[in-house]
């Protein structure tokens, strides 16, 4: 695996995004996207064979190689810090892979999309070049060697994002909500700064090596400072709140569907919102030695995909149904994160991937949609479009059916997965052997590549004792059913607004609205085909990855020792995940497939319920009153100590300076004669010392 | 050579030209004389200079007050040159109109009598200047400050700008 | 040796003069400071010969001596004049007296040359440029500014100040230690027996002696200005090169531009 094909993965994006910025604007204009696309095939190219090297086992025989491209500070060890050593690295191991393939290639698709959406609109080099910059920054945050890099492109991909929410900027909307995005990931951010800061001190150093590729370290570290891992998970987590707009922080994704279409589908469905999601599983070393963050990090998860699908059900704006999906399906994530088994990581890292493919591809439908409808995005204002849209049409309900579930397609696969993950979180003793004979199994099969405390960290791994953990005095495993539950209904209620959404855009009677115009025809082939390619990766994805044929977590088990355990397959959520999906279709079917009164009669027979979801349970309006309110009141009353504490001192000091010369200035009359009177008594003054001190 | 007494007395004639001019620079207003006085004040201090070097046995003295000749006769040309442009601009040689340089917001220094001008300048007959047209008739007198440049350009132009006149 | 020390008595004989000349210098109307102008004068010229009664006794021979008397007053008293007439043209006329008295006095001196140049540059050429421009400016004689001095009590204290100052000074200077400048200072000086290891070396310091006892004055001073000072006399060439250049630019403006800016 040479060195420079992994270099090669950022760079391409890095010179296409420099190549438009400098050329764009004067030079390529509308032939901005070329770069783009080119750059992000090659990244995918590149990020693909680095995949293929990293499943032969001659090629890199850890299973994991680090690439340091120059050392970035070197700060000498102090009285009470260590050494502070970062360099720029590019860290290469199975998850990374996984995470860059499906990147790069989401990207190339979303750009070649984005060819044809974007086309004619006069910001289209900057909108390239945004985008390429963002796979680039995307990238070397996957590739990070440490938590520094990790950080700051974590920051680098925020920054995106603000830029391209906020790409119509004129848009006072827009502008508005690039801000929101990028407040409110502030807040989880200052608690992931923390987390890093907390890392450095304990364990004096922020690379990956040293610390969470370290078990044993970190089994020492955990002995000597009890209650500090989890301290460290939480801070950690908040970042991940905030990047992947987790509860209570969820807010701010919604709102940055005010982007172009093909960035909602990029950054804030496929990519930069599981940043979140992959950095805890790249932490899962850590995060196994702090049950009771797991546990907190599963009911976020589990509290979100349940209030998003709530607040979904009710939305009439396509991309917001979407978005608030794409929320809850990352809560899934965390829920599979949070439960503390292999099983869980693994699904979680796996419905990541099938959900970039299934939601990139509903975006796109949806932005194909917008762009036959002239930018109309509300459902209730066009429907019946499945004879004017065929293409379109057939991939967003492969996607949907994807998104809901549905035996044998992709969402499928993960989502099960993940329930069964909680389902044996509820149960360990029912699954104790099952997971003892992973633990063993993967040492067998691995024990050759596993890094050298790997024994030690699955040793670790099952001293921890979770029979005892407890929140709110809860025992975790009741958590863990309560959460099950909550998945499984949250699980029906996905496939219902899925379903709502499909058949009120694609069934019932046609209409067009006005604002459509001439526009209303299929999409040009640069966008559907994006949308095909997509759709047969998230029908046949689960199929060819997942636990049939267990390619996935196999490949992951390089990285993440204990994934590729085998489980018997769990017929009971199964069967109950597969009801809810058809249940909540045919709920769906019945409600929506021909327009009828009957949700008009629910809405009203429900009206309170109706409201609190319609207005996304007043999240918006809470945190106006609770922090907005309080901050702007802080605001004016540091505008008026500014204004006359600070402003009055520093004008007071700037007055006196005034004053003095004020008593000095009639000296400056402008009379020559004056001035040389003035010389005159000087130098008379001058004689009459001499006289006095005749020694001078 | 080397007469401490002699020195004392040429120091102090010196000394009082020195004075003398001081007293001049300071209290008269004409540009002119103020400029006068300032060569005074120089020719006090040549004095002082030749006789140090007389006193000395050394030429520095006499070498110094070459120089100051030569500054003087520079610093009259460029002195002069300005007095006449401000001449040009004010038609006065009273040093009160230049009080330009001074605060902003400071008042400028008047002197009493300029609230009443009593003394009315002399009079003069005033005669036919050359260059002048022979029918047009002599220049009203508050013109005689004029360039002849000048009057002969108003003089065009005054049947224009004055019909009655 | 000086008698003029700062004493009460001496700040009295200063005060008379300044007394006088404040009183002689332009004060309002032309007729109603007659008397004020002799008291004036009369209060000057005693105060000047107070002055005078303090110089010593000095010179070598009585002619000399009378001829610096004469000189020294002529330049003193022209020069109040200068500052009291009212006419400016009067002034500079005035000013060519104290001139050509001041000559006189190089002369006394042995400063021939000196005394020659004053006359020929100041009184020759810049007197006379000064009264072109009097001429060209106020050919009227005296305007009503001319009349008025601005704070004459004010100038004169300020002068009297001064004088005092400057000639109690030069008192303090000559009999400090009651020795000769010129033997304190014997590094300083080549007058006044200098002990032979010093002529030795101020002679090692300039082995090529410029200052030659066979030649004149004019050769010695013409030798010790090319010679020793031959850089500041190329400066002082290119210096009153450009105040010509300057003149004639500042006064070539065109006077329209001037007042509308």
């Amino acid at each position: 695996m040479p060195e420079f094909l992994v270099t090669l993965i950022p760079l391409c994006p890095l010179l296409a995004c420099l190549a438009i910025t400098v050329l764009g604007p004067k030079l390529l204009k509308e032939n901005s996207h070329w770069l783009t696309i080119l750059g992000n095939a090659a990244a995918f190219v590149c990020a693909l064979s680095a995949l293929i090297a990293l499943t032969s086992t001659s090629m890199i025989p850890q299973g994991h190689r680090t690439f340091e491209l120059y050392k970035w500070m070197s700060l000498p060890a102090s009285a009470n810090t260590g050494a502070l050593d970062i360099a720029i690295t590019l860290h290469l191991d199975s998850m990374s892979a996984i995470m860059l393939t499906m990147l790069t290639f989401v990207a190339t698709l979303v750009a070649i999309y984005a060819s044809s959406y974007m086309h004619g609109d006069p910001g289209y080099p900057r909108f390239f070049a945004c985008v390429s910059l963002f796979t680039f920054s995307m990238i070397m945050l996957v590739l990070s060697g440490n938590f520094l890099q990790l950080f700051m492109f974590w920051e680098a991909v925020g920054l995106c994002s603000y830029l391209l929410i906020g790409f119509w900027y004129e848009k006072p909307s827009a502008s508005a909500a690039g801000m929101k995005a990028f407040l409110v990931n502030r807040v989880g951010d200052f608690g992931f700064a923390i987390g890093i800061f907390l890392i450095w001190i304990h364990f004096g150093s922020i690379n990956y090596a040293d610390t969470i590729f370290n078990p044993e370290l970190l089994a020492k570290v955990a002995a000597a400072n009890p209650g500090l891992l989890e301290t460290i998970c939480l801070c950690l987590f908040a970042g991940a709140v905030g990047k992947s707009a987790q509860f209570p922080l969820h807010v701010w994704l919604p709102d940055a569907m005010e982007g172009p279409t093909p960035v909602s589908a990029l950054i804030h469905a496929a990519t930069m919102v599981t940043a979140g999601v992959y950095m805890v599983a790249r932490c899962t070393n850590l995060y196994m030695l702090a049950p009771h963050a797991q546990l907190v990090v599963s009911i976020i998860g589990g509290l979100t995909a349940l209030i998003a699908a709530l607040i979904g059900l009710t939305q009439t704006d396509l991309k917001r149904v979407l978005a608030y999906s794409t929320v809850s399906q990352l809560g899934y994530m965390f829920l599979g994160l949070g439960t503390g088994t292999f099983l869980g990581i693994g699904g979680a890292m796996f419905h990541l991937i099938t959900h970039a493919f299934f939601k990139a591809l509903l975006f796109l439908g949806a932005g194909s949609v917008m762009h036959a409808m002239g930018g109309v995005i509300d459902m209730r204002h066009f429907g019946g479009l499945r004879k004017l849209m065929p293409k379109t049409y057939a991939t967003f309900l492969i996607g949907s059916l994807a998104l809901a579930g549905l035996f044998p397609l992709s969402g499928f696969w993960s989502k099960d997965t993940i329930l069964a993950s909680v389902r044996m979180a509820a149960h360990p003793e029912a699954h104790a052997a099952d997971s003892h004979a992973a633990a063993t199994d993967g040492h067998d099969a691995h024990g050759k590549q596993a890094a050298v405390g790997h024994d030690d960290a699955h040793a670790a791994v099952s001293s921890v004792d979770r029979t005892n953990v407890k929140l709110f005095g809860i025992r975790a495993t009741v958590w863990y059913e309560i959460l099950f539950w909550v998945g499984s209904f949250t699980a029906f209620l996905t496939a219902f607004y899925t379903f709502r959404a499909v058949f009120m855009t694609f069934h019932g009677e046609e209409r067009i609205p006005e604002e459509a115009g001439h526009h209303a025809h299929e999409s040009p082939s640069a966008m559907t085909t994006p949308l095909i390619i997509l759709a047969i990766g998230a029908a046949f994805l689960g199929l060819a990855l997942g636990h049939m044929t267990g390619i996935f977590d196999g490949f992951l088990d390089k990285t993440v020792h204990g994934v590729a355990a085998h489980h018997a397959a769990d017929w009971f959520v199964i069967g109950l995940s597969t009801v809810a999906a058809i249940a909540g279709i045919g709920l769906a079917w019945v409600m929506y497939a021909e327009r009828s009164g009957v949700p008009a009669a629910i809405a009203q027979s429900m009206m309170p319920l109706y409201r609190l979801s319609l207005n996304k349970f007043y999240f918006d309006e809470l945190y106006y009153i609770f922090l907005v309110v309080p901050v702007m009141c802080l605001a004016q009353f540091s505008r008026f100590f500014d204004w006359i504490g600070v402003d009055g001192l520093v004008g007071f000091v700037s007055r006196v300076p005034g004053a003095v010369a004020k008593l000095a200035r009639p000296i400056q009359n402008g009379l020559v004669q004056f001035y040389a009177l003035s010389m005159m008594l000087a130098t008379a003054m001058l004689l009459w010392a001499l006289l006095v001190r005749p020694g001078w | 050579m080397g007469n401490l007494p002699l020195l004392n007395n040429y120091l102090s004639v010196g000394a009082i030209l020195f004075t003398l001019g001081l007293i001049g620079f300071l209290s008269r207003r004409n540009l002119i004389v103020m400029f006068l006085c300032a060569e005074l004040m120089l020719q006090g201090v040549s004095l002082t200079l030749v006789g140090f070097s007389t006193f000395h046995g050394s030429w520095g003295g006499q070498v110094f007050t070459i120089f100051s000749l030569a500054l003087a006769g520079a610093e009259a040309a460029v002195a002069l040159a300005l007095i006449v442009v401000l001449f040009r601009r004010n038609e006065t040689l009273d040093i009160s109109l230049w009080q330009d340089l001074r605060e902003a917001d400071q008042p400028p220094v008047l002197d009493e009598f300029e609230a009443d001008q009593l003394e009315p300048e002399t009079v003069y007959p005033e005669l036919t200047r050359s260059g002048v047209l022979p029918g047009q008739g002599g220049l009203p007198p508050h013109h005689n400050h004029r360039t002849i440049d000048e009057a002969i350009e108003e003089q065009r132009h005054e049947p224009v700008e004055v019909p009655h006149a | 040796m000086g008698e003029f020390e700062l004493t009460l008595s001496s700040l009295i004989v200063v005060v008379l003069g300044g007394l006088g000349v404040y009183l002689l210098l332009p004060r309002g109307t032309n007729s109603s400071d007659r008397a004020a102008r002799i008291v004036g004068s009369l209060l000057a010229t005693i105060s000047l010969v107070l002055i005078a009664s303090n110089f010593g006794d000095v010179l070598p021979n009585k002619t000399n001596e009378l001829t610096f008397y004469l000189l020294a007053a002529v330049s003193i008293i022209s020069a109040v004049l200068m500052i009291a007439s009212h006419n400016p043209v009067i002034s500079a006329l005035w000013f060519a007296l104290v001139l050509l008295s001041n000559s006189g006095l190089y002369l006394l001196q042995g400063a021939e040359f000196l005394s020659a140049a004053t006359i020929i540059i100041y009184a020759g050429a810049i007197i006379v440029t000064f009264l072109f421009v009097i001429m060209l400016a106020q050919p009227n004689g005296a305007a009503p500014y001319d009349l008025h001095s601005r704070e004459p009590l004010l100038s004169c204290t300020a002068g009297v100040i001064l004088a005092w100052t400057l000639l109690g000074t030069l008192h303090y200077a000559c009999t400090e230690e009651s020795k000769p400048l010129s033997q304190r200072h014997a590094g300083a000086s080549m007058a006044a027996l200098p002990s032979p290891a010093l002529v030795a070396k101020s002679l090692e310091a300039q082995p090529e002696s410029i200052i030659r006892a066979d030649k004149g004055h004019v050769d010695n001073l013409g030798r010790t200005l090319f010679l020793e000072h031959y850089v500041a006399v190329e400066v002082v060439g290119m210096l009153l090169l450009v105040a010509v250049v300057g003149a004639v630019l500042i006064v070539n403006r065109d006077p329209a531009k001037l007042t509308a800016a």
